[in-house]
């Protein structure tokens, strides 16, 4: 009799187990409420750029908008280009000569990017142009500088001299030859400018994202952050190393997995460090920002990179509404204080929070 | 102690079902269409399902004489050769999962594999 009844309280138990695998599940893959973002894409700023927006829309005019806001910032700013309207290359042009009338947008630009340049005591440097040009990493005559090429350029490469008049809205480069590239910055500025137009057409749920550069508007249509990947720099474009939630935030990674070249067996990545005139080498694979406005997110992802962790995270903990993850070769994982579990998640377990 | 065949039946049948449930990836395995897309300046310019009906290589012919090599295997894309300055759609590698994606900035080329995709993030910063 005793038997008997234990069986069949293992058969109850069988049945109420299947139910409950079964039954959960279901309910896993319920689906959520239906949200369908338009997103569309183009290319621009020498990166592919794609604007997803949650809210309804009654036409596409927005995107024109952003689209053209972007070219318009591109062309101001641009090296890269024969362009007779970029300011900046007219900047460079009269180095050592006149000062360069500019746009509130450059002088902005240019005025941040010599904040950073100054917050890090010059590891970043946004008059590092004479030096990426020796590099070429964009182009196809990629290679080594000779040592010479480089000793002989660094000594323009100070953002001291490049001298901001307020007032009158104008810069110039105190020494002939200087070159400024805001290759590390504009980008950063554009996804600003860009959250401006969405948000004044009435946008409140939208992820702006340039060339990996995030930023976010608002929150996801159901109130919950929005979910953003972290590029596991080991692995393809699109494989992520963790998830890192985000309101009305920007989020920026710096890293020596994307833009590279090897040569004589080395391989040499595009961050290149001011100081020594060649690519930074520190034990770091990538850095990322979390602020509110992405101009600071990008400069800072390089800045902090070239300072390295110890230096870097020095400097995050000091600075306001501004988060930091490191990633080193060896998979270790560093994050600044403000970084709850909650709101970064590591989905890869061969990557270890230290 | 008397188990009446019809508990035993029961059993039998609770059994199968746990076991077919617990194995049906190994049985049903995850056959969800995977589709590669690839756009040229913003326009989709073909789709090709993932599967081994697919395994080609051909020559994309872009403008101003630049061209890209795609290789489409049983289970992944990638590109093995552009005439773009610096090679980052070759050095990405071979693509499989839905999100992941090659891109030509040079050539404007997007190649990516879409699908039910990751319903677990809304974006990549990379």
């Amino acid at each position: 009799m005793y038997r008997k009844r234990l069986f069949h309280t293992l058969l109850l138990l069988i049945i109420i187990i299947s139910l409950i695998i079964t039954g959960c599940t279901k309910n896993i893959k319920l689906p959520q409420e239906e949200i369908t973002p338009t997103a569309k894409t183009t290319f621009l700023m020498g990166t592919l750029v794609k604007i997803t927006i949650y809210d309804e829309l009654k036409n596409d005019s927005v995107f024109d908008k952003a689209f053209n806001r972007i070219q318009e910032i591109e062309d101001k700013m641009t090296i890269n280009k024969d362009s007779e309207i970029s300011e900046i290359i007219r900047l460079n042009k009269t180095a050592g000569k006149d000062f360069t009338p500019l746009s509130p947008d450059t002088f902005y630009v240019l005025e941040k990017g010599k904040y950073y340049s100054e917050l890090s005591d010059g590891q970043f440097d946004i008059t590092i142009g004479p030096i990426v040009k020796l590099w070429n990493i964009d182009t196809e005559n990629v290679h080594i500088p000779q040592d010479t090429e480089i000793k002989t350029k660094l000594p323009l490469v100070n953002y001291r001299n490049l001298e901001l008049d307020k007032d009158q809205k104008q810069a110039k480069l105190l020494k002939s030859n200087m070159i400024v590239d805001l290759g590390a910055i504009a980008k950063g500025y554009a996804a600003d400018e860009v959250a401006k137009i969405l948000t004044s057409n009435g946008i409140k749920n939208a992820i702006i994202n340039l060339g990996g550069n995030i930023l976010t508007i608002g929150v996801k249509p159901d109130g919950s952050p929005w979910r953003l990947g972290l590029q596991d720099p080991f692995e393809p474009r699109g494989d992520y190393m963790g998830v890192v939630k985000l309101a009305d935030q920007a989020l920026v990674s710096s890293g020596t997995y994307e833009k590279y070249f090897e040569q004589n067996g080395k391989r040499y990545h595009h961050i290149i460090d001011p100081q020594t005139g060649y690519p930074a080498e520190n034990n770091l694979i990538s850095v990322s920002i979390i602020t509110k406005e992405s101009i600071d997110a990008d400069a800072l992802s390089t800045s902090i990179f070239l300072l390295g962790l110890d230096k870097g995270m020095e400097i995050i903990e000091d600075l306001p509404n501004t988060e930091a993850i490191f990633i080193t070769y060896d998979k270790k994982v560093y994050v600044s204080q403000g970084i709850t579990k909650e709101q970064f998640e590591i989905t890869k377990p061969e990557f270890q929070l230290q | 102690m008397k188990i009446k065949k019809g508990d035993i039946l029961i059993l039998f049948f609770l059994i199968l079902a746990l076991t077919g449930w617990l194995l049906q990836n190994y049985i049903w395995p995850d056959t969800e269409n995977k589709i590669a897309i690839i756009e040229i300046d913003g326009q989709v310019y073909q789709e090709i399902p993932i599967d081994t009906s697919n395994i080609q290589e051909f020559i994309i012919d872009l403008p101003e004489n630049n061209q890209i090599h795609i290789v489409v295997e049983k289970d992944s894309i990638h590109v093995e050769d552009a005439s773009c300055p610096d090679k980052v759609c070759i050095k990405t590698g071979a693509i499989s999962k839905p999100g992941q994606n090659i891109v030509c900035l040079p050539n404007k080329v997007v190649v990516y594999i879409s699908g039910a995709g990751d319903s677990n993030i809304d974006d990549l910063s990379f």
